[in-house]
């Protein structure tokens, strides 16, 4: 056993042999400091109360900002300069802190107890025991260390803290030193590396360039894609701004999150323009609350009764009662009307829809000309081209898309034209675009997303008999498009079900008030119902439902056209469409 | 750990005016807690809803920017303290605002309802709102309060401060610093608070008037602290620490907490109650320590202290 006595002298003799110096007690000492700082806090937040409001403010409103981040340092800064002046200060003074006073521990020098401490010595001893503090407080764990009690900031400044109590405290035992020692030195090394691999963190996130984030905050409030589409000039005009969002909203070159940022800006800012555009832009986006576009549809003949937008606002409102299928009608519009890019689409569509192809043709060529339109049009061309029976032209162009950028539009396209050539000839005889289509799915696991792709490869699938694609593949997105599902057992051969059955389905399907998603689904299960059923009421089901639609695109045309070559003696003359009519080649 | 010590404290028989109050409000908090009957409509506070009332409230201060250019966040700030001014959600209903109409609209009526609701609330009846409201308010105010935490905080401090003040200057002595003080913080409150939608509730400012009123009148007594580090000998114990501490330990933060609050975000706590409470106590603890030794005083002091 080691006798305790020898390593501490309960009083430390100074060198001049005046008096003893009791060390001071660390519970004493730890409580001054808890002390120190309860006094402090209040002082110290008092000096720099406007600095704390800031940065109060700043912390809830933008805390990721720069100025949040050189006030917080700001702040720190502050608060270590004036710990240490005040400290400096009662050290001077009276050798000791206001928490030492209280509990009657006293700061002196060792050379020279008796003396008040000097400024350089207060001065170096707060600042080191302030710079301790970044140092996770361990230099201060030299108190258990240190056969007098002092750490690294009493040593370095020559000062020791004394007891005016009797109870002294006694140097700590060997063992106890020791092992402080190599807790700190432990410690240490771990901080040190933790800082290692910190820095060279940032160091990699510099060089790779990911503190761009600013520039990326800048850019958020207005919708780049509408930026893009517009001359430099024209992008600082709020009204020609919304008309070219609602317009690409329409073409579906845009996003609802996109229209809906470039509407509220055009609203909040104090300018009136564009405030009619922005009400019919929000009711467009809200169609399927029926009241609520109802009134953005008002709203915006309020702010503006004689704009184009408040005419076509009006229009909508009128189709909002009306079903599915119903469109606008572009005839009605008058000039100003028709010198907006949103009308322009909306003729495109309208034309398309109403199967006057060679309109359309032209009508998709100059909106491809025009700066953003670029998918919508090329998509517009080449249903045109098709539908015109220049499937050579149409196909050029198809390809001619291909050599752009790879996307879900591009997808789109290709599973129409499959549909088409499909419909066209159901049998095992190869496609090029059912092949581009199947290139981008067989031999790989991307999973099917998009209903109209699915439709066109189950269809190839079955009308081909290829045995490349799994309906497994499909199993996802039948879950988010059950009439997908339903059909697909209607048709192919692997759902083993009775003809009866297959048309039970298919019935569902055509006829159903509710709408099929997607809406692709309901013309091919017509076609297929004209083709095959025998009963008379479906046919008269199907005719009727011929009668009721004011658009007769393409799928429809197809649908008649299956009926006519039946022959059925309830096919009338004047009920062909229009353009059956100028092209009597048609798909026959 | 430093926790007051409650030894000597807990007796009855000496300070029953103490446990009398501390009983008092634990009923109040009990019959009128209200915190699950009756929710205030949570939706205005989403953030959506927030950062529309903060731009309907930026036209109602100041004239509209060429473009508005605060983040969502900072409009959310301003939706805050628009919720807690008292002349904009009095006159919300006749205000003209630019902006998308429908949307304002909706609004309109979901304050309503937020508004509606939070009037049946039991804090919104008792707790203290502004001069117009019922001087009665001035008075019960001083024993609600919102939460348990809020009750037991304040009640410990009544235990720690009010018996000693009762034992040493009388039961009904202690019920007159705790109400009259109770007023002056509210008044204090009215005066230095500008725009506060919330209603004030909660002992503490006549608590303040408690024990800055002991603190004052017995500037050399002690109040017994125990502390532990680690259950080590030496490491844990009693400190003594003198009354005139509550001053800068205390008070002080208060003082700072008022300062350095920032306006448009308010505080949970009513700091200048606390400020005008302690004002009042100490004025009156001092102005007593002074005429103690006067003689006519002391039997004064001895015929309240009866009661």
């Amino acid at each position: 056993m080691i006798d305790r006595t020898e390593f501490q002298p309960q009083a430390y003799k100074s060198t001049h042999g005046i008096k003893p110096l009791n060390i001071a007690p660390v519970a004493d000492r730890f409580l001054a400091t808890a002390f120190d700082f309860v006094i402090f806090t209040p002082v110290v937040g008092l000096m720099l109360a406007p600095l704390f409001r800031r940065l109060e403010l700043i912390s809830m409103s933008s805390p990721q900002s720069t100025e949040f981040t050189v006030l917080a340092a700001l702040a720190v800064f502050y608060i270590c300069i004036l710990s240490c002046l005040l400290q400096t200060l009662f050290l001077v003074w009276k050798k000791a802190t206001p928490g030492q006073l209280f509990f009657k521990l006293r700061v002196v020098s060792v050379d020279h107890p008796e003396k008040h401490l000097s400024l350089t010595q207060s001065l170096l001893r707060s600042v080191l025991w302030t710079f301790e503090f970044f140092l996770l407080l361990l230099p201060f764990l030299e108190v258990f260390s240190d056969q007098q009690r002092r750490p690294l900031h009493d040593r370095a400044a020559g000062t020791m803290v004394i007891t005016l109590k009797k109870d002294a405290e006694i140097a700590p035992h060997q063992f106890e030193a020791e092992l402080v020692r190599k807790v700190m030195a432990l410690s240490f090394m771990l901080l040190f590396f933790w800082g290692l691999t910190g820095v060279s963190h940032f160091y990699r996130m510099a060089m790779r360039g990911e503190f761009k984030r600013s520039e990326l905050i800048a850019n958020n409030y207005l919708c780049e894609e509408v930026s893009r589409s517009l001359d430099e000039e024209d992008a600082q005009n709020d009204g020609l701004r919304i008309d070219k969002a609602v317009g690409l909203y329409l073409a579906s070159e845009v996003s609802d999150d996109c229209v809906l940022s470039e509407a509220d800006f055009a609203l909040w800012s104090s300018s009136d323009e564009g405030a009619d555009w922005a009400y019919f832009a929000k009711g467009l986006i809200k169609k399927y609350d029926r009241e609520l576009a109802a009134s953005y549809f008002e709203q915006a003949c309020q702010s503006n009764d004689q704009g184009a937008a408040c005419e076509l606002a009006k229009i909508h409102q009128g189709l909002l009662g009306a079903g599915e299928n119903e469109n606008v009608d572009p005839s009605d519009f008058s000039e100003q009307v028709k010198e907006t890019e949103t009308a322009q689409v909306l003729s495109a569509v309208y034309d398309f829809e109403q199967a006057r192809y060679a309109e359309a043709e032209k009508r998709f060529v100059s909106l491809k000309e025009t700066k953003g339109y670029t998918h919508f049009a090329q998509k517009g061309l080449i249903k045109s081209l098709w539908a015109q029976n220049k499937k050579e032209k149409a196909e050029g162009a198809f390809l001619g898309s291909l050599l752009q950028e790879n996307s879900s539009e591009q997808r789109d396209v290709m599973a129409w034209l499959c549909l088409e050539q499909l419909d066209d000839q159901c049998s095992p005889k190869s496609k090029q675009a059912c092949e581009s289509l199947k290139e981008q799915y067989v031999g790989n696991l991307h999973q099917v997303e998009n209903p109209l792709v699915a439709v066109a490869l189950i269809k190839e699938k079955d009308c081909r008999k290829s045995t490349d694609m799994e309906i497994a593949r499909f199993h996802e997105l039948f879950k988010e498009y059950p009439d997908v599902l339903t059909w697909t057992k209607a048709v192919t051969e692997e759902s083993n079900l009775s003809s009866t059955e297959r048309l039970d389905l298919l019935r569902e399907l055509s006829f159903r008030k509710t709408p099929v998603r997607p809406q692709v689904v309901r013309t091919q299960a017509l076609q297929t119902l004209a083709e095959k059923s025998l009963r008379k009421s479906d046919i008269e089901l199907v005719m009727k439902s011929l009668d009721s639609r004011k658009i007769k695109d393409l799928a429809w045309d197809k649908v008649f056209n299956k009926m006519k070559n039946r022959n059925l003696p309830t096919v009338e003359e004047d009920r062909q469409p229009a353009s059956l009519k100028q092209d009597p080649s048609g798909e026959q | 750990m430093i926790v007051p010590w409650l030894k000597g404290f807990v007796d009855f028989s000496k300070s029953p005016m103490t446990w009398a109050l501390i009983a008092f409000n634990l009923m109040i908090f009990l019959v009128l807690s209200d915190a699950d009957s009756i929710r205030s409509n949570r939706e205005i506070i989403r953030s959506n809803e927030l950062t529309l009332t903060g731009k309907l409230y930026y036209q109602y201060k100041k004239k509209l920017p060429e473009k508005p250019l605060l983040t969502s966040s900072e409009w959310m700030l301003l939706g805050a303290e628009a919720l807690r001014n008292k002349d904009f959600l009095s006159q919300f209903e006749s205000l003209q605002f630019v902006g998308d109409q429908v949307e304002i609209g909706l609004w309109r009526d979901k304050i309503k309802v937020y508004l509606e609701q939070n009037n049946q609330r039991s804090s919104q009846i008792y707790g203290l709102q502004n001069r117009e409201s019922s001087w009665r308010t001035f008075v019960t105010y001083q024993f609600m309060h919102a939460s348990w935490m809020h009750l037991i905080g304040n009640m410990m401090m009544l235990v720690i401060f009010g018996t000693v003040l009762e034992m040493s200057l009388g039961g009904a002595f202690l019920i007159f610093v705790y109400l009259l003080g109770g007023c002056f913080a509210a008044e204090s409150f009215l005066w230095m608070s500008k725009s506060s939608a919330a209603p004030m509730i909660g002992a503490s400012g006549s608590l303040s008037a408690v024990m800055a009123c002991y603190a004052a009148f017995e500037i050399k007594k002690r109040v017994s602290f125990f502390y532990m580090i680690s259950p080590v000998k030496n490491y844990y114990g009693w400190i003594y620490l003198p009354t005139v501490l509550i001053f800068p330990l205390c008070f002080l933060p208060d003082l700072v907490g008022w300062v350095s609050t920032p306006e448009e975000l308010g505080s949970g706590v009513a700091y200048t109650a606390h400020i005008g409470g302690a004002f009042f106590g100490a004025l009156l603890g001092y102005s007593l320590k002074y005429l103690r030794h006067r003689p006519g005083f002391r039997i004064f002091l001895k015929q309240v202290s009866k009661y």
